[in-house]
């Protein structure tokens, strides 16, 4: 290596910090002219995705016919035998593995919300332990990496379901009175159709979108893709509320 | 005035200034007009959705480059075509082979700065690895604190002093080259011709 150094220059150290210390000052004075603006149409274009309301989905006239069912079904005098039936429904529904219907992702999110908030189906596992769980999964015969998203509410434990041979994870989480109930499948069983996504959610995880809407007296519906899991979850919260429990970082 | 319009109007005044900034980053991180517009708009998108958890007082600037970092990884490790990945014991290698050597023989390096063109100093900062172009990105033009660039790079803080520092040297060894060939000083070699020292 050449050592030759004009007389009067520091040697080592102190040299290499007046080299750094003159990149440094260089970048610094050059900062404004150094960046590059956002494009005009490209800012505009922003702007306006921002002013984008969320998606929500009015109810059909399905739905409407269906709350009215659920409001019949919260009258004290019908919801204990109610409850029992449809723990015994939902019982045999995760339960079964005989089906060779694929999985509506979409719909089961919902469904088993509902009947998480109802009290219908219950936590396999109650425990807020990560590790613990994600033993329980694997026992269960999860066999991808279940995704525990953070979030400023209380995980309070897990279940599995099997359809078509596959096993699925689902977490509960809890923040005061409201419950987020998640739903998670890997990419594979949606590639091989054992469960399907709506077309519009499959399209907005295909190019790194997340998806959100909110059904009017049913729950809003949150569904992003970590890695290789796909990732539903479902609360009575409104899209703001809910949107806020999560760690944006962590997903 | 309702919370959902509030929100807005402080995101307008939080997030929105940051967009410049963040396109630039994204346009030097992609090297593609289209991609680093689609990560900016990915990245403010999430940030709105996501701004309720934002936590007020903190740098609002680190905040979305760590959404948009996150969107970065995500988007080509979807797409597989991000930048190529360089080995990091390669860098290594080639910061060794250039330490000191042709820069420590300069008494101009003020000079030789000062003089670089715009287009030299942008060009040079694109040559540099990702690791290294990311720290000379956030600290000197975007002006993030070391704590902020170490949590952005998940690294400890020395790593990214360290990082830096190699990463400035590496870019003073690029504009003396530029200088060279410009004609504004003469080549490395012609210093070590000269027995009693350097002379210009």
């Amino acid at each position: 290596m050449n050592m030759n150094i004009p007389d009067g220059q520091p040697m080592g150290n102190e040299r290499e910090q007046q080299i750094d210390d003159a990149v440094a000052r260089m970048l610094q004075a050059r900062r404004a002219s150094l960046r590059v603006s956002v494009p005009i149409d490209v800012e505009r274009r922003i702007r306006l995705s921002l002013a984008e309301p969320t998606v929500t989905t009015p109810l059909t006239a399905t739905e409407n016919m269906f709350s009215s069912i659920i409001a019949w079904f919260k009258r004290p005098i019908v919801l204990i035998p109610a409850s029992l039936a449809i723990l015994a429904f939902v019982t045999f529904a995760v339960s079964q593995n005989s089906s060779t219907t694929p999985v509506d992702l979409h719909s089961v999110a919902y469904a088993n919300f509902t009947s998480v908030v109802k009290g219908s189906l219950t936590l396999a596992k109650n425990t807020s332990d990560t590790t613990a769980l994600r033993a329980f999964f694997a026992k269960a015969g999860v066999d991808y990496p279940v995704f525990f998203p953070s979030m400023k509410a209380e995980l309070k434990g897990g279940m599995v379901s099997t359809d078509n041979g596959h096993a699925y994870a689902h977490l509960v989480y809890g923040i005061g009175d409201h419950l987020v109930y998640l739903f998670e499948a890997d990419q594979a069983s949606i590639d091989s159709r054992v469960a399907i996504l709506d077309t519009v959610i499959t399209n907005n995880l295909a190019t790194g979108k997340w998806h959100w809407e909110e059904r009017p007296g049913t729950g809003t519906l949150f569904v992003w893709k970590s890695n290789n899991i796909v990732c539903l979850a479902v609360s009575d919260l409104r899209t703001q509320d809910m949107s806020a429990l999560f760690t944006l970082e962590a997903l | 005035m309702p919370h959902e319009e509030l929100l807005r109007q402080e995101f307008e005044r939080e997030a929105v200034p940051h967009m410049s900034a963040l396109y630039n980053f994204a346009l030097r991180m992609t090297r593609d007009q289209d991609d680093a517009a689609d990560l900016v708009q990915e990245t403010f998108l999430k940030a709105y959705r996501f701004f309720s958890s934002f936590e007020r007082g903190t740098n609002c600037k680190a905040w979305l480059f760590r959404i948009l970092k996150n969107s970065y990884i995500n988007r080509y490790r979807k797409t597989s075509k991000g930048p190529d990945v360089i080995e990091y014991d390669a860098v290594e290698e080639f910061f060794e082979t250039v330490r000191s050597s042709e820069i420590e023989t300069s008494v101009l390096e003020e000079q030789i700065f000062d003089n670089a063109l715009d287009d030299e100093v942008t060009t040079a900062i694109q040559d540099l690895p990702d690791e290294f172009r990311t720290v000379i990105l956030l600290c000197d033009i975007e002006e993030l604190t070391y704590e902020e660039i170490a949590e952005f790079v998940d690294c400890p803080i020395g790593t990214v002093r360290s990082r830096l520092h190699r990463a400035r040297k590496m870019l003073a060894v690029r504009l003396a080259d530029y200088a060279a060939k410009r004609g504004f000083i003469l080549p490395k070699r012609n210093f070590e011709s000269t027995e009693e020292g350097a002379e210009l």
